[in-house]
């Protein structure tokens, strides 16, 4: 048995075969009446007790869900890739603890397919720079900044997602540093290092 | 923002009376709302100097790391992608998947 946030849990206990849309209302409502963080306090997510099957079926069942939003995830739902989402699911559901991650893993098994829909059983706010050609710094800091404006203003569950592409695909424009220090990763690390790192984001004129 | 943080705030009925309140609400919200999850491959050259150079990556989040699949998964994957020879889907069950299980052939399970 593993604990589990409670959106996942309710998947997993609820009946619905196809995982159609009551399973994640009736996850969210649990959620809300089992009280919603207040605005300015730090408060821990409660949490519900669910076996490796039933995380594997909320995971199909999230497969499903997810795929009606016109967001396409793959995923087998073995043992491994139960454990990781149970690890995932553990830190994105711990408000106001330590809620980032470093995975590390092959390419393959698993690693966004899990963050994917664990971040949407949270009704949480996908992130992601992409690094298209014509992609610069001033967008890249655009996406951390709307990953900042989507927590702090609007007090959404949001997940900033950056993997190993951008270790090796910064482009013209960007001052990619020695020994595969990239620009995506330092953002990542101001962030992760401190919520001071947040507000540096804006300009003086952006916070008056 | 200063005035979306405001807005909000009123409409929660929560006084902030300063900037400084302000901005320490608005940390506190990121701090309990963003979720920074990077994903790297161990295999990669550049790897240890990531981290190296980003040491909050390390140090102030949690770190997942994800196993290689284990052969009995990996097993599983054939009669999942695969159709059946005898017409029909693949026909592994949940629990099958989560344990890793071969059905018909009894526990195959080597992490048990």
């Amino acid at each position: 048995m593993d604990f589990v946030s409670l959106p996942l849990q309710a998947l997993a206990e609820s009946d619905d075969v196809e995982g159609d849309g009551i399973a994640m209302t009736h996850a969210i409502a649990t959620l809300r009446v089992g009280g919603v963080p207040d605005w300015i306090s730090q408060t821990s997510s409660q949490r519900g007790v669910c076996s490796d099957k039933g995380v594997a079926k909320a995971l199909r069942k999230l497969v499903n869900l997810i795929t009606r939003e016109d967001v396409q995830v793959s995923l087998l739902a073995v043992r491994e890739v139960v454990k990781v989402a149970i690890s995932i699911d553990y830190i994105i559901g711990s408000c106001g603890m330590c809620g980032h991650a470093t995975i590390v893993g092959a390419p393959g098994v698993g690693r966004k397919e899990c963050l994917k829909l664990v971040t949407f059983a949270h009704s949480g706010r996908w992130f992601e720079p992409v690094h298209s050609l014509r992609f610069s710094k001033k967008q890249l800091k655009g996406t951390f900044v709307d990953a900042v404006l989507s927590a702090g203003v609007e007090g959404r569950c949001s997940v900033m997602y950056v993997d190993e592409s951008a270790l090796v695909a910064e482009l013209p424009g960007f001052d990619t540093g020695i020994l595969g220090v990239c620009q995506t990763l330092e953002f990542a690390n101001s962030l992760v290092s401190s919520a001071d790192e947040s507000v540096r984001l804006f300009s003086p004129d952006e916070l008056g | 923002m200063q005035e979306r943080i405001e807005e909000e705030a009123d409409a929660r009925e929560v006084s902030l009376s300063s900037n400084e309140l302000l901005l320490s609400a608005f940390k506190r919200r990121v701090q309990a709302n963003l979720h920074v999850v990077v994903c790297l491959n161990p295999a990669s050259t550049a790897f240890v100097p990531a981290l190296a150079a980003n040491p909050a990556l390390t140090s102030k989040a949690q770190v997942v790391w994800v196993a290689d699949w284990l052969p009995t998964s990996i097993a599983l994957l054939p009669r999942l992608l695969l159709p059946s020879p005898l017409g029909g889907n693949a026909s592994l069950t949940d629990d099958e998947i989560a344990l890793g299980y071969e059905s018909g052939n009894g526990a195959t399970d080597q992490l048990a």
